[in-house]
């Protein structure tokens, strides 16, 4: 592999890993009433994290992952990881950055209004929810498609 | 604040498409191999193309929700922001579903 899709995968990882620490505060926050501040700058990052992980493990899917992990999982021990995980991953991938928008844009624009209206904050802590359980499943596919690999 | 909950309802509803598109366009590229050459063709590959024309149905949907939208209040965004999430739920399993039973078939 060379050091360029190490880094696209690396940073891929990273910065999903990052949006998901940031949506899970977004939910705290919205469970606890934390302050706008806090839930705007999180919410913000969470979006611009799983989009940026969005292009660049895209990136690498496209360019080197089904040229030369694809076939080295599929002739190996484990061909189910891509046969179901990946091609899973992959597709639920194409969801989050929605969620994330959304759920970003809801808190940006309604303000206070997030917090003292049970109407909007119920939905709100749902997507948050949602957004978490999806990043976090995605993850655990691919560090079983990691795993997987000759 | 009317014009607010428009914007939001309207990229909810623009969501809730792509979610739609993209759990539809997986589906039928497996079972139908000219689609997924068609969106192969497009980009070079079929993944990216699905993401491409999942944004352009996001925009598209949440541009004609905004335009076509008279009236909104807490409950309909509320059951919009609803709606996206339980449509992402079964869209996750059905796409999990199909490619167990594409996997095992």
């Amino acid at each position: 592999m060379t050091l360029l899709f190490q880094n696209l995968l690396i940073w891929h990882v990273i910065l999903g890993i990052l949006a998901i620490f940031f949506s899970v505060t977004v939910l705290l926050g919205l469970l606890k009433n934390a302050g706008l501040k806090k839930l705007k700058t999180f919410s913000l990052l969470g979006v611009l994290g799983f989009f940026v992980s969005w292009i660049l493990g895209g990136y690498y899917y496209v360019n080197y992952y089904g040229s030369s992990v694809k076939p080295a999982i599929k002739s190996g021990n484990y061909p189910w990881a891509h046969g179901i995980f990946m091609e899973t991953k992959e597709h639920i991938f194409l969801f989050i950055p929605f969620l994330s928008l959304v759920s970003a844009l809801a808190i940006w624009l309604l303000r206070e209004k997030i917090q003292t209206e049970p109407k909007l904050k119920k939905p709100l802590i749902f997507l948050s929810f949602l957004i978490v359980a999806l990043g976090a499943a995605i993850t655990f596919m691919g560090m079983l498609v990691s795993g997987a690999v000759k | 604040m009317n014009k607010k909950l428009k914007i939001i309802d309207s990229v909810g509803f623009g969501a809730v498409a792509a979610v739609i598109f993209v759990v539809f366009a997986t589906i039928v590229a497996e079972l139908f191999s000219s689609f997924k050459d068609f969106l192969k063709e497009f980009s070079g590959h079929h993944w990216t193309s699905k993401g491409i024309f999942a944004f352009l149905v996001f925009l598209a949907v949440s541009f004609l929700a905004y335009f076509c939208q008279k009236k909104t209040n807490l409950d309909k965004t509320a059951k919009i922001l609803f709606t996206l999430g339980y449509v992402s739920v079964l869209g996750s399993l059905a796409i999990f579903g199909f490619y167990l039973w594409h996997y095992f078939l």
